[in-house]
């Protein structure tokens, strides 16, 4: 169990919130996918702009995503040029919960911050982050009013 | 003359590079040049027999070096080689559902009466508490 003080905390503006509904709502009942751009410090991961990104499985677009890696090469070059850095991947869970399945863990990276829309064909139900450590993901707190 | 080529490091490999988003390694191959990282980071690129681990891909520019020559992929001065880790998931809950449907296919129905004929004939019968109002049966929904 970590302690409040090693907890991190994502910082996600309410315009970019409003985006990321709109591009998982859309993409219902797939599985949208796509990337953070921001700056991250040691507890503190702040979102400046959310990029989405193409689902490379189509053969199960609906429970799984694989982030085209083409996506991430230009996006981690724009970042670049504005002095920040993929600071994590969001993902939508159709009609599922918005934590981390077993397949989510096995493909994550640590340090990054996981989004996880939980998503049903009226609306975004859940908006969760979670960061992967040694020992699994811990959920972020997320601040949306900053 | 060999030229140096810059190696952009990922956020989640970072800590293998004292926290440095890239590298400046001399190299004149895509492999030469890999092979110049620190050995840390490289073992999170190559496996031991020095072939591209799965959940890695190596782009040079905006290309894939798997689509060119791979490691024998030549390279020169001023060139940017990006690490870019492999991002997947998926949300299991389809494939559960689906398991569980199977299972529940499997598992017959019985009675009370049944079930208890078949513990005295040494059956281990596990509890579950689904027991179904409307048919007084227990395991399998007859309803369905």
């Amino acid at each position: 169990m970590r302690t409040t003080e090693s907890i991190t905390r994502l910082y996600l503006a309410p315009s970019l919130c409003q985006r990321l509904k709109a591009m998982v709502c859309t993409g219902y009942p797939e599985e949208t996918c796509g990337l953070l751009v921001g700056r991250q410090s040691s507890l503190r991961v702040q979102v400046w702009d959310l990029v989405q990104a193409r689902n490379l499985n189509r053969e199960r677009a609906r429970d799984r995503y694989e982030l085209d890696p083409r996506d991430f090469v230009a996006t981690d070059a724009m970042a670049r040029r504005q002095a920040m850095d993929i600071v994590g991947i969001w993902h939508s869970h159709p009609d599922h919960p918005a934590r981390p399945s077993v397949t989510d863990q096995a493909a994550a990276w640590e340090g990054w911050s996981y989004v996880i829309a939980s998503v049903s064909r009226k609306d975004i139900e859940d908006l969760r982050s979670w960061h992967l450590f040694e020992d699994g993901f811990t959920e972020e707190v997320i601040e949306y009013d900053w | 003359m060999i030229g140096r080529v810059t190696v952009r490091i990922p956020t989640p490999l970072r800590s293998l590079t004292q926290g440095a988003d890239e590298v400046l390694v001399p190299g004149a191959t895509v492999g030469e040049v890999l092979h110049g990282l620190d050995d840390s980071l490289l073992q999170r690129i190559l496996t031991p027999e020095r072939e591209m681990r799965q959940f890695v891909n190596i782009y040079l520019g905006p290309k894939n070096v798997s689509t060119l020559d791979g490691l024998a992929t030549p390279v020169k001065e001023g060139d940017v080689l990006s690490i870019i880790p492999a991002v997947a998931g998926g949300n299991p809950g389809q494939e559960k559902d689906r398991w569980l449907q199977e299972l529940r296919r499997r598992i017959p129905a019985v009675t009370p009466r049944e079930a208890l004929a078949l513990q005295r004939r040494g059956a281990l019968l596990p509890d579950t508490g689904e027991r179904y109002a409307s048919t007084g049966m227990w395991g399998q929904r007859a309803e369905q």
